[in-house]
Parts: C-alpha cells; sequence; structure tokens
C-alpha cells in the first residue's frame, strides 16, 4: 500500500522507528510494538490494530552486534499521518497479483436489477460489496450490492441495460465509507478482493477504482482505504 | 534496615509509548554525511533532508528518486542530517523502490483513465 493522499491536503509526516521483525516488503502495514517488542511490528492480514504507517524501504532484524560495522538498531520508514489515504491494488486471492474472478452472467435480467451467475454470492457473502460491469452491456457501470443468494447479486439501483448472457462481472467486498474493514494478502501490500464482505483488518473503504476490460480491470483495479485504528488518531485506544 | 522507594504511576499512552522506538536519528559524532550518504544511503533507506542540507546530497551518484522535483511535494519530517524538524523536507527515495513505495503523479492519473471511479 502507498499513500494517495492525505485527507487534510496537507503533507504527510515522516518517521523512522525500530523494527520488531524483518519487513521485505515496501508497502506493508506496521503496527505498534507488541509487547516486549524491540519495535515496530507487521500487521496481519486480517488485523491493523494500532496501525503506525506502511513500510516505505524494506530492513533486515537483527539483535547481536554486527562484524561489519554496522548498527543493529535497524529502521524502517514510514509516513505515520492518521489522515492518509492508502492505495492498494485488488488481488483475486490470498496471493499478491491475482486475476479477480470473471463472474459470467447464466441468466438475462429484464430490469437490470440482478447479476445471477452459476457461483454463490452469499459465500462469502458480497452483500453490501460492489458488482461492476467487465465487458457485454454495462462496462463501466458499477452498483451496491444490496442482497445476494447462492446464485445472483442483487442491486437496488439498476444497470443502465439488461444483463445478457455471457456478460462478464467483477465483485469485490468493499463500498466507500461503508465497512471497517479489509483483508489484506499474504505479503501484505495488496488487498484481498475475494473474501466476505465485513472481514479483515481495520481499514475503511475510501475509493474504489474499477476498470473494465480495456483497462484490464481484472488486474488493474484498485482499493484507497484509511486505517480506523491509527495509533496517533484522535482516539486512540 | 530496608528502603522502600515509591515511584509515581503514569499510565503511558501508545503515542508516547512509540515514541520511544522512534529513530533518534544520527548518531553523536557521525558526520552528517556519513550518516546520510553512507549509513541510510547503503541501506537504500528512505531520506529526507531539510531546505538547508538536501544540497549536500547527491541522490544521481546514489540512484535515488528525488520526490520533491519531481512531485513537486516535500514531506515533514526531523531532518536526517541536522535533525531540524521541517515541513518542507525533501525525501529521496532510492529508485528501485519508487513503484512500491510511492504513488507518482504520473502512475495516479494513469490508474485513473479507462476507469469508474465510486467515492471519488
Amino acid at each position: 500500500m502507498r499513500v494517495a493522499y492525505l485527507l487534510s491536503g496537507g503533507v504527510g509526516a515522516y518517521k523512522k522507528y525500530q523494527v520488531n521483525e524483518t519487513v521485505a516488503n515496501i508497502g506493508a502495514p506496521m503496527v505498534f510494538p507488541p509487547a516486549s517488542g524491540a519495535g515496530v511490528a507487521l500487521a496481519t492480514t486480517t488485523g491493523a490494530a494500532d496501525f503506525v504507517g506502511c513500510s516505505e524501504d524494506t530492513v533486515t532484524y537483527v539483535t547481536a552486534q554486527q562484524t561489519d560495522g554496522t548498527s543493529a538498531e535497524r529502521l524502517v520508514s514510514l509516513c505515520v499521518s492518521p489522515d492518509a489515504v492508502w492505495i492498494a491494488l485488488m488481488s483475486g486471492g490470498a496471493t499478491e497479483g491475482t486475476a479477480l474472478t470473471l463472474y459470467p452472467v447464466t441468466t438475462a435480467s429484464a430490469n437490470g436489477l440482478a447479476v445471477t451467475t452459476g457461483t454463490a454470492w452469499d459465500s462469502p457473502t458480497m452483500d453490501e460489496g460492489v458488482v461492476w460491469g467487465y465487458d457485454g452491456a454495462n462496462p463501466l457501470q458499477a452498483r451496491k450490492i444490496t442482497s445476494v443468494s447462492g446464485t445472483a447479486g442483487t442491486v437496488t439501483v439498476a444497470f443502465d441495460r439488461d444483463t445478457v448472457v455471457g456478460d462478464n462481472f467483477l465483485r469485490a467486498p468493499y463500498w466507500p465509507t461503508q465497512g471497517a474493514t479489509v483483508q489484506l494478502t499474504t505479503n501484505l501490500y495488496q488487498v484481498d478482493a475475494s473474501i466476505a464482505v465485513g472481514t479483515g483488518a481495520q481499514f475503511k473503504p475510501v475509493e474504489l477504482i474499477l476498470k473494465d476490460r480495456n483497462g484490464e480491470g481484472r488486474t488493474k483495479s484498485y482499493l484507497l482505504c484509511m486505517s480506523t485504528d491509527h495509533v496517533f488518531s484522535g482516539r486512540p485506544t | 534496615m530496608s528502603v522502600t522507594t515509591f515511584s509515581p504511576r503514569k499510565a503511558w499512552t501508545k503515542p508516547e509509548v512509540l515514541k520511544s522506538y522512534e529513530a533518534p536519528g544520527r548518531k553523536r559524532g557521525r558526520p552528517p554525511g556519513v550518516w546520510v550518504a553512507g549509513d541510510l544511503a547503503e541501506l537504500h533507506k528512505a531520506i529526507w533532508l531539510c531546505p538547508d542540507c538536501d544540497h549536500r546530497f547527491d541522490w544521481k551518484r546514489h540512484h535515488y528518486y528525488p520526490v520533491y522535483k519531481y512531485e513537486k511535494t516535500t514531506v515533514q519530517a526531523n531532518c536526517d542530517a541536522c535533525k531540524a524538524p521541517s515541513r518542507l523536507c525533501r525525501l529521496f527515495l532510492y529508485e528501485p523502490t519508487v513503484p512500491r513505495a510511492w504513488l507518482t503523479k504520473d502512475e495516479a492519473r494513469q490508474v485513473r483513465q479507462h476507469a469508474i471511479i465510486v467515492g471519488g
């Protein structure tokens, strides 16, 4: 994850901290040091309580004195602004860079209110998530999913045109300002868009950048989110 | 006779605790140039320098990307050379790390092309 902008419009505040473990990836969220920890620690895919910032560089954690003359005090650089909005690529699974899954329509909808596919929309549940047209009759149209079933996702605001068998849709478990969880991928620098709504670490979606076939939407759709449990927020826990 | 010491208890907040983990910066007696161009640049760390110090860092030689120069933005930080706090600090990132560490203006524009933006 990288800083996209600050809600306040100001400049980001940056600090270097000692680490509690090796940080192998840039863009990995770091959190408040654990009990008896030596420094800031990596978040987990489902936990970013007391978030501090995302790594701007990598670092190898050592505890012993070094023979090469370098200090054993290893540092990671973080943007610590609590109002930072972070941009992350959506991944179709726990592994970074997985393409989002296509959902082809298997039953047409004459009113544009349902996306009926051969797969379940209720497990993992996508209720209150987003569905958008990848190709066919409704490319580049996104709607909030308001109910789900074992075969379809239903929207309240109809797509502009009827859905047609063979049209492909994409979906993700986010809707801006709603929800307060975003699941991270295994190496923590992307977001796993294949999981159920309401699962994951403490981030709130702020914006969705969704693309269709022409924009390579399966591999180039983004989530912008901000921490809901920042260590420097006005309501420390 | 044993002596009992009473020390006041303080409920440390997390920001206060975190402050103790903050890097103290350049070590006493370590020249700024050695610390920035040696210790930090050798490890490909992000570097921030205030307007008074940034001209001394040869970012081209160390393969760094000057964010202030290409992105026209500064950051708020304590200068890695003189330790002075400044909201005009200039951020330098090791070039190979830029695609993962910084969203450039060109990329920010690019990711929004051919896209529907919900909440934007």
